[in-house]
């Protein structure tokens, strides 16, 4: 197979020369990561293994040399990370239903008292919802979630309903339509690309801020407040 | 983008092919992997330093970036798996 036909044309010629070696290479490594697999008997040593095979289709990716490739392996990578955390958790939890022990429960976390923390809450959690304001988009969102997290986590504040974190979901949902809704007419209509902009900028940055409201439900969830 | 000329691109482009090649089998294959995972996971920074100078190579920062402070992360998830595994009593499933 000609090498030129599958790389796009803009692509300088060292990577084009690049491309097949890194290939075989590649499907060499993933071949010795599947036998590998085949081989042990064990589960959690396979997951080990497993990640051999994910370092090569890697290699796959960034073998076309493109912004795309690096723009894909960014997920890649985190979803992996997100995986292995999955499957090691599940493994650990087969362990303890295979051996009848009931699954320890996290303990329950108890603030240092100090004066700074009861006295300098509310206003870090507004410089941080501030700040992020002003960043907006994605860091904005995280930054702002976490001036959130502060004050409802650490701030105790009263009056907090049952349904309170379910709320903050369901609006970071909502949000979360704004944000599709604003890339849509982008599309549709490019004239209206400020309005767009401002729809898809708005609507990310209320979804990742709330979006550590799924925190809260863990929280309730394993201490039961 | 590679940049056109110089050899140091190509230098750590085929120390990073042969880095995972040599380091995947040392994974798979390599001595008291098979009753010890801590060793596999030893073995397994071999090939992620040869991934990260493949990324080194083709001027990929970001993804190196992220991949080099995703690994001691993923590190500390699969020891802490192998502690609480072995916890449990020796043989692991």
């Amino acid at each position: 197979m000609d090498p030129s036909s599958v790389v796009p044309n803009f692509v300088p010629q060292i990577i084009t020369n690049f491309y097949p070696l890194a290939i075989i290479i590649a499907i060499l490594t993933a071949a010795i990561g599947l036998s590998g697999v085949i081989i042990e008997r064990d589960d959690f040593q396979k997951i080990l293994i497993i990640q051999i095979v994910t370092y090569a289709m890697l290699i796959i990716v960034a073998a076309v040399g493109t912004d795309l490739a690096e723009a894909l392996i960014l997920p890649g990578l985190v979803v992996s990370l997100a995986e292995i955390l999955a499957v090691t958790e599940v493994l650990i939890f087969r362990e303890y239903i295979k051996r009848g022990i009931s699954y320890p429960r996290l303990k329950e976390y108890k603030p240092i008292d100090m004066e700074v923390l009861k006295t300098a809450i509310p206003m870090t959690s507004l410089l941080c919802v501030v700040y992020g304001t002003i960043l907006t988009g994605f860091t904005g969102g995280a930054v702002a979630g976490a001036g959130i997290l502060i004050y409802l986590f650490i701030g105790e504040p009263k009056g907090l309903s049952h349904d309170f974190w379910e709320e903050m979901s369901g609006v970071s949902g909502l949000a979360w339509c704004l944000w599709l809704l604003g890339f849509l007419l982008y599309f549709l209509n490019p004239r209206l690309w400020l309005v767009a902009l401002f729809m898809s900028g708005g609507g990310i940055i209320v979804k990742v801020a709330l979006k550590f409201g799924l925190l809260g439900i863990l929280n309730r969830e394993e201490f039961n407040k | 983008m590679i940049s056109a000329t110089g050899t140091l691109p190509l230098i750590s482009f085929y120390l990073g092919l042969t880095l995972l090649l040599i380091g995947g089998l040392g994974v798979v294959f390599g001595p008291k992997t098979s009753t010890e995972p801590i060793v596999r996971i030893i073995n397994l920074t071999v090939p992620s330093t040869g991934v990260a100078l493949i990324f080194l190579s083709y001027n990929y920062t970001l993804a190196m970036l992220t991949f080099l402070s995703v690994n001691p992360i993923l590190y500390i998830i699969m020891i802490r798996a192998i502690i609480r595994l072995e916890e449990m009593g020796g043989s692991i499933s």
